[in-house]
């Protein structure tokens, strides 16, 4: 699954950190999440949209 | 959805850790324990029987503390981490005490059958360096 997350993170000046830190998970998980290794759980993926102010599908997009 | 802090544990705290421990020392000193008495002929029948099962019952213990402790990782790729190191470590447990077992079948070398489970704790750590270098 491709993602817009670090992109979004860039866009408000923050570190993967301090993602991380709003997030309430390791920055382990938002460097997994980046890198495209790891998948977001349903509950992580809505916290994300919600922060960045942006729809699920807009952030996260399936591979054709 | 929890929104606390980011380490790994929610309840990691100093007592309970303490008494992760003790449990697990229970664990293996009721194996000792077990071990060195279920063959005492001068016991009763019935208390080598129910010493047989006393580490079993100490292992359902720790088996507990470790279900909880990965139920309560705040991070969700740890909680994965944890599980795919878990997943490994059963099956690879299973295939390694099939291997001694025909290593020591073969006469080529004996190898105590009270002795396989000792094999599994370090493949736990395997599948857990495993698991980290597939999420790094």
């Amino acid at each position: 699954m491709k993602n817009r997350v670090p992109e979004l993170r860039t866009a408000k000046g923050w570190s993967q950190g301090e993602l991380a830190e709003r997030l309430g998970v390791s920055r382990q998980t938002i460097n997994a999440i980046e890198t495209e290794k790891y998948d977001p759980s349903l509950p992580l993926a809505l916290k994300i949209g919600r922060l960045f102010a942006q729809p699920v599908e807009k952030i996260f997009t399936l591979e054709s | 959805m929890t929104t606390t802090s980011p380490s790994p544990a929610s309840s990691d705290d100093r007592p309970t850790a303490i008494a992760n421990w003790f449990l697990i020392f229970g664990f293996f000193a009721s194996y000792f324990v077990a071990r060195v008495f279920v063959r005492d002929e001068s016991l009763p029948a019935l208390v080598r029987f129910v010493l047989c099962f006393f580490p079993a019952i100490m292992g359902g213990v720790v088996i507990h503390r470790i279900v909880a402790f990965v139920r309560s990782l705040v991070d969700e790729l740890e909680r994965r981490i944890q599980s795919e190191a878990f997943a490994f470590a059963f099956p690879a447990g299973l295939l390694f005490s099939m291997a001694l077992g025909f290593v020591d079948h073969s006469g080529l070398l004996h190898i105590d059958p009270w002795d396989y489970w000792f094999f599994h704790i370090p493949l736990y750590f395997v599948g857990l360096i495993l698991a980290r270098r597939r999420y790094k």
